[in-house]
């Protein structure tokens, strides 16, 4: 076994925390083809030793991996690749492009720029997402949770 | 919830501590001031074996010349006696000899780690402080002790023809602290207030200054006062000493009653004569009539005391010496552990 | 097991009290950061921690109930002052020969390992080598004890960007390595999201928060709104940067329903604009209800 075909690299500025970024790069990874199913990832001592980080956030992100199913962990051995990634058809890709334009020219039409599409874009793909989460199993049990801490 | 972190504990943790390691630690510490220590002896021996040696020679010649009473005779005894009396420039390096064996290894030692911050290092090791200083103290201690012993040994050997001379009191003051037990006595004196200096002030030079200064003011003070105390002095109303005994006072007595100076100038108005210093030294006045003014005072009734320490005290009082210094030098050590053991920072 | 524990832990210097009323309870595997302005009593809480002084008050133990500055203590604890102490006359084979006499353990393969990978040559004398090489030095010392806890007063202050990085990396490395635990202190808050994953705030001798920083994260928004609308009562405000029209507001969340309402930007707010509200903040916030869903 050579090591795994990706390494990790941080971007300090861009606000993303780092565990997340981490996760994104092994997900941008397997779309992209650099990751397979059985690729091992870096190993946690190597990743945290060249990026000077945390190693509870490599293991954060690679339980996150592991919850999303897309990496498992082996014992005395690392964290390998489980699944890929669902892709979408490129015809399907074409066709949320084309709504996607549409949907930008409304918005040039309403008045917004460039700055105002993307705040817009961000809030709402933040509700989508925490609607999504909550909609989960993993996440209906997190609210059950909080519910109790709440209630203490 | 202890005991359990316990028996997990390394086995090394029950093991002994290992003495022979701190031993490097004390050597690498103190190796400098040991060859400073030794390259101070080294020039001192070679100076003073070899005056020692001319010593030696001018001695015998002067104790072969026969007869005694000749002129000549009494002349090499009075140049042996000008020559050799003094021990020359080399004087005042002999008698702080001691205190900068002592004051040296002794001050740095805390002065150091607190100046520097090492401290914080050392003292967070696994031997823990308590061990460290101990084991930086003991060799100290032993350290200064042999070579002031074997510096006294060296003094000794030097004033042997001095002492056999009777040139100089056995218990006078530049060579018997140098000497026999008392030199230990004051290496340790000046170890342990080195130390205790170093854990005051925090810094080395200032340290080194204060162990120094205060024993020098110990050393003046037991010089000047109590060494002469050490045991009640003897009186006698002979005129002559014996060379080797040390005199301490002198007065004159009438009629068992000690008189004082005011009296025995009243006295000898009747021959002009005033005394100086209540001894043996008088000036003599214009009208005085040559008669010997002690002869006139004890034909009146009048004696002489003379107060002194015989030489034959001279190793008690060494025992003496050794004993209140190294029980000082103890109880200053016992401070200091005490210290460093109730706080560090 | 905790690494930390103290109760209403004190520590008096004449008339001022350095530290004053700090209980913690602090998880072993964590790398903590102890953060506070200059003078906050971060120091004087290392030095009680690893026995340098005692405390006036309060009790503390470590390593799960151990005394602090007991030779059980010693051996587990690893400590690099501030600045680094090091015998400046004495090589790095010297220093490495004094640090293996004081110690009952000592890896001494590792530590001349590290220095030869770093090419810090045995024969320099330590007071010769840069900043960066002396505090490698310092930290290869402490790691060859492969103690169970380091702890790290401003180690990084005297650092350039790139020593700094070498020397949290080597810390980091050790911690994926050995499961050691790190308690680190600092007055900067750079990089913090990155290596810390417990914070402790401290101020004028006082702790204001003490926190694992996931949980932080996850019980803070920063929520932005117009000025005058009704809030929801259970947010507690840690900090409102107001103007005429607009304010954004730090908020602590209180329960599972809070949420933003309609109108309303929120985003997480990051770990240093948290410890920087945190040691503004004037009153002793209350303690952090951790979140169940992030143990």
């Amino acid at each position: 076994m050579a090591g795994s075909p990706i390494a990790f690299r941080l971007d300090p500025a861009s606000g993303v925390p780092t565990y997340l970024q981490l996760v994104q790069q092994v997900e941008h990874a397997l779309v992209l083809g650099y990751l397979k199913p059985g690729d091992q990832l870096p190993k946690v001592r190597e990743a945290v030793a060249d990026l000077a980080i945390n190693p509870n956030t490599v293991l954060k992100a690679y339980r996150e991996l592991e919850h999303k199913g897309l990496a498992s962990g082996r014992p005395g051995q690392g964290t390998f690749v489980q699944a890929g990634l669902s892709q979408a058809t490129l015809p399907e890709l074409a066709g949320l492009r084309r709504a996607l334009l549409e949907w930008l020219a409304d918005a040039e039409a309403a008045g917004l720029d460039a700055n105002a599409v993307s705040a817009v874009f961000a809030s709402t793909l933040r509700d989508f997402s925490e609607r999504r989460e909550a909609e989960s199993p993993r996440g209906a049990r997190k609210v059950r949770g909080r519910t109790a801490g709440g209630a203490a | 919830m202890i005991t359990s972190t316990l028996a997990s504990a390394p086995p090394s943790l029950r093991r002994p501590p290992a003495w022979h390691r701190l031993l490097w630690v004390a050597w690498r510490r103190y190796r400098t001031t040991l060859l400073g220590a030794a390259a101070l002896l080294a020039v001192e021996a070679v100076y003073l074996v070899d005056r020692g040696d001319h010593m030696r020679s001018a001695y015998a010649a002067a104790e072969a010349c026969q007869p005694r009473s000749a002129a000549n005779c009494r002349f090499a005894f009075e140049n042996f006696h000008d020559t050799y009396a003094n021990v020359g420039f080399i004087g005042a390096l002999l008698v702080w000899t001691p205190a900068l064996i002592g004051v040296f290894a002794g001050a740095p030692l805390l002065a150091r780690e607190l100046e520097t911050g090492t401290f914080r290092f050392a003292w967070t090791q696994g031997v823990g402080r308590l061990r460290w200083l101990v084991a930086h103290l003991v060799p100290g201690v032993l350290g200064v002790a042999v070579l002031c012993g074997a510096f006294g040994v060296l003094v000794s050997w030097y004033d042997h023809p001095l002492n056999a001379s009777g040139i100089q009191p056995r218990l006078n003051s530049s060579e018997f602290p140098l000497t026999g037990m008392a030199v230990v006595g004051w290496g340790l004196a000046a170890y342990a207030l080195g130390v205790v200096a170093g854990l005051v002030v925090r810094r080395v030079v200032p340290a080194l200054a204060a162990g120094l200064a205060v024993w020098t003011g110990l050393a003046f003070l037991t010089a000047e006062v109590l060494r002469a105390h050490y045991a009640s002095p003897r009186t006698t109303t002979s005129q002559q000493l014996a060379g080797r005994d040390l005199p301490i006072d002198q007065w004159w007595a009438h009629g068992g009653v000690r008189v004082s100076d005011a009296q025995i100038n009243q006295a000898l108005q009747a021959i002009g004569v005033q005394s100086l210093d209540g001894g043996g030294n008088f000036r003599t006045g214009p009208g005085s009539a040559s008669v010997d003014p002690i002869q006139y005072l004890i034909a009146h009734g009048y004696s002489q005391w003379t107060s002194y320490q015989p030489a034959s005290r001279f190793w008690p009082f060494q025992w003496i010496e050794f004993g209140w210094l190294a029980c000082l030098s103890l109880l200053l050590l016992a401070v200091t552990f005490l210290w460093v053991r109730r706080r560090a920072a | 097991m905790n690494i930390l524990e103290t109760e209403a832990l004190g520590r008096r210097y004449g008339g001022t009290w350095a530290l004053r009323d700090c209980s913690l309870a602090i998880p072993e595997g964590h790398l903590v950061a102890l953060v506070g302005p200059n003078g906050a009593g971060k120091t004087t809480l290392l030095n009680i921690l690893v026995g340098l002084t005692g405390a006036t008050t309060g009790n503390v133990s470590v390593l799960g109930g151990i005394p602090v500055g007991s030779p059980a203590a010693l051996d587990a604890i690893a400590f690099v002052a501030q600045d680094m102490p090091l015998y400046r006359h004495l090589t790095v084979a010297d220093t490495l020969h004094l640090t293996r006499n004081l110690n009952h353990d000592f890896d001494g393969a590792y530590a001349r390992a590290r220095l030869r990978d770093l090419g810090i040559a045995e024969k320099h004398r330590a007071g010769k080598l840069s900043g960066g090489q002396q505090a490698q030095l310092a930290l290869t010392l402490a790691l060859a004890r492969h103690p169970r806890l380091l702890v790290l007063d401003e180690p990084t202050a005297p650092l350039d960007p790139l020593a700094r990085h070498d020397f949290m990396a080597t810390v980091m490395a050790a911690m994926a390595e050995d499961g050691l635990s790190v308690i680190l202190s600092s007055h900067g808050l750079a990089e913090l999201e990155r290596v810390a994953d417990y914070l402790v705030l401290i101020a004028h001798g006082v702790v204001r928060l003490d926190a694992p920083v996931d949980d932080l994260v996850a019980r803070h928004r920063v929520v932005t709104g117009p000025v005058g609308e009704q809030n929801d009562p259970r947010w507690q405000v840690v900090e409102s940067t107001a103007a005429g029209a607009q304010q954004h507001l730090l908020v602590r969340l209180q329960g599972p329903n809070d949420h933003v309402p309609d109108g309303w930007e929120s985003r997480a707010a990051g770990v240093e604009e948290l410890a920087l509200a945190y040691l503004r903040e004037s009153s002793v916030p209350t303690p952090l209800v951790p979140v169940e869903a992030s143990r």
